[in-house]
């Protein structure tokens, strides 16, 4: 065989070679073109919008944002979703406090089947502390007709085989066409009643709290709040099973009319109870 | 479409056969022939056209063939020559007193066209095959001097320089335009023999390119390549620098990335010919090189980059506009060895690119 056809054979046949390994390798490197401020991403974490692998780290508290960074106060313990035709922006009005706020819109199309469900959440995710305070600001521009289940709020249980929800936080229709909190407890399955607050108001900022005592003895409790003002309290009852858990924070609607929806949201806290 | 399919086919059997075409008789040019016995036979007609090649004769293969017939017309015998360069063809028809002229007028026909395909790299033409030369010798007859051609392959025969005095001594018969454009493909041929390695320089600027499949959008860059062709054969190098491009990351509102990119490329193309046409079928080899910017409220970056190889195959359209330039168009597809993915903190991954890209080029290429 002629050396000038056996160097170019086995040319390329090495880039051959190359890309069939490649292939096989699943070249796929990661190249980081954006990074949030250390400040920002203090301690452990996955990267937002890409949910990591479990962690067992406790969630630092107290943790805040008012989204002055962006959505870096969740590239640790947490990331940032937004799918099936949901939208997350960073935006300067209308805020509550500071220079930023983020606006979760979601299109609340009945004919959606659950896996295709419009939402734009923000998640922190770890250990939970054993008794704390979830808070947040929200607004709601304008008035819309909901099933029960625009949701504000959201906690999920993990488990090392399966995850499940543990409380709802979400907007009702009332008789009277006003938005009011509603509150679901998965672990029951019940609608507890909310008494002594008002309807949310439309166009100005509101604030929800919910002061959560994790327990899976029966010794558990609930305190919601609207704008500083209980709404409901439960005590001794199983409120946490699991010691692995998220914090869902933004929209998302099953079904809306109108169906386009944006909520904004500003000043999240999370701190620790004795 | 029946004979543009037989010369189609005509075609493929010449390309297929050419790498047996230097074993036939010791020229480098396919030969049929036909004639009458008192006339010159093929082997006469090869040696002729041998001695006229010298020592091209082995040196460099040939995509022309020929076939040669010769026939009695009334008093006078008639030459048909009928001349292929892949799919391009020509004919030529030589009337003499004697016929044994006519096996020289064939053995010079081939040796200047084997001359002219070497000498500048760039095609035949059909007009190069059939039309000026064909004119010219029956010029030369109606001067009466038609045993002028068979007189001129036997100077050539002798040296280099025969060629430059065949053109004289045909010079000094009524000339027409057509005439003088044989003789100075002849003198051409002549002069540049001995560098004749059919290599030319290929510069293609400007190049316009776009492609898909590399950045999440459709890119769109200008370049240049060089390189060399040889025969049918097209090697460049060429660079590319692509626009800026800036990338919204999805749902993310006010997130996205700025990308900027160069790419090189390593083509090799093999050129079939129809008429002033060339297809061209390629293989590709690509770098690109990506830096990329994250962009978002919070958000700072290093632009960090990364550069990797693809490898993909092409068809490129050449349309010649005369010997030194061609309008360029060409499409190819390039399958990536590796698929970085551009992640920024607070969206998470932004982009990656895709598994294959697709694009398209537009140019003009310069050949000297």
């Amino acid at each position: 065989m002629p050396g000038g056809v056996f160097h170019h054979r086995a040319s390329a046949m090495a880039v051959a070679a190359l890309a069939v390994a490649c292939f096989a390798m699943a070249c796929e490197p990661t190249v980081v073109i954006g990074s949030c401020a250390p400040s920002a991403t203090a301690g452990a974490g996955g990267v937002a919008g890409t949910p990591a692998s479990s962690s067992a780290d406790a969630l630092t508290v107290p943790w805040s944002t008012g989204f002055e960074d962006g959505l870096c106060d969740y590239a640790s313990q947490g990331y940032c979703y937004a799918r099936h035709g949901a939208t997350l922006s960073i935006v300067q009005s209308p805020v509550h406090d500071g220079q930023f706020a983020a606006a979760f819109t979601v299109n609340g199309n009945a004919t959606n089947t659950s896996e295709e469900r419009s939402q734009a959440r923000c998640v922190r995710r770890g250990v939970m502390p054993k008794s704390a305070s979830y808070g947040a600001w929200y607004l709601v521009p304008e008035l819309h007709i909901s099933d029960a289940n625009w949701n504000l709020f959201h906690f999920l249980g993990v488990t090392e085989s399966e995850s499940h929800a543990l409380w709802d936080i979400s907007l009702a229709t009332d008789s009277d066409g006003a938005l009011v909190l509603t509150v679901f407890n998965f672990l029951r399955g019940t609608h507890p009643p909310i008494t002594g607050v008002p309807p949310i108001p439309i166009g100005t900022w509101f604030h929800i709290e919910i002061q959560l005592k994790r327990s899976a003895q029966a010794n558990g409790e609930v305190i919601v709040s609207q704008d500083g003002v209980v709404a409901l309290h439960l005590t001794n009852l199983i409120t946490d099973d699991t010691d692995w858990g998220e914090w869902y924070v933004g929209n998302f609607a099953r079904k809306l009319v109108p169906e386009l929806s944006t909520v904004y949201v500003d000043d999240i806290t999370m701190r620790e109870e004795q | 479409m029946r004979p543009r399919a037989a010369a189609a086919a005509t075609g493929l059997a010449a390309l297929l056969s050419a790498g047996s075409s230097l074993a036939q008789g010791g020229v480098p040019v396919q030969l049929h022939w036909q004639a009458p016995p008192n006339c010159p036979q093929e082997a006469q007609v090869r040696q002729k056209l041998r001695d006229l090649l010298g020592a091209n004769a082995d040196a460099a293969a040939s995509r022309l063939r020929a076939e040669g017939v010769i026939e009695p017309s009334g008093e006078r015998f008639k030459l048909t020559l009928n001349i292929h360069y892949d799919l391009v063809n020509g004919t030529r028809v030589v009337q003499a007193t004697f016929c044994e002229d006519l096996g020289g007028v064939a053995a010079v026909t081939l040796a200047i066209l084997f001359r002219a395909e070497h000498s500048s790299g760039a095609p035949l033409t059909a007009r190069d095959l059939g039309g000026s030369t064909t004119g010219a010798l029956a010029d030369a007859r109606t001067a009466g001097s038609e045993t002028e051609a068979s007189e001129t392959a036997s100077r050539a025969a002798g040296s280099e320089n025969t060629a430059a005095q065949a053109d004289k001594q045909s010079t000094e018969t009524p000339s027409t335009p057509k005439k003088v454009e044989q003789n100075e493909t002849a003198s051409t041929a002549g002069t540049t023999n001995g560098a004749a390695t059919g290599w030319r320089f290929v510069l293609n600027l400007p190049e316009l390119r776009t492609d898909i499949g590399v950045l999440p959008d459709a890119s769109y860059g200008m370049g240049l390549g060089a390189g060399a062709r040889h025969d049918a054969w097209r090697f460049l190098i060429s660079g590319t620098f692509w626009l800026s491009h800036d990338y919204q990351a999805g749902p993310f509102l006010g997130y996205g990335a700025h990308f900027s990119r160069v790419s090189g490329e390593l083509s090799a193309c093999h050129g079939f010919r129809f008429g002033s046409f060339e297809l061209a079928p390629c293989v590709l080899l690509t770098v690109d090189d990506v830096s990329g910017r994250a962009t978002g409220p919070g958000i700072s970056s290093t632009n960090p980059r990364i550069a990797w190889l693809s490898v993909g195959a092409g068809l490129q359209g050449l349309w010649s506009m005369g010997r030194h330039a061609a309008v360029v168009f060409g499409v190819n597809g390039r399958v990536a060895t590796s698929r970085p993915r551009f992640v920024s903190d607070g969206v998470g991954e932004v982009s990656q690119v895709g598994p294959a890209a697709l694009g398209v080029v537009l140019g003009c290429e310069w050949q000297f």
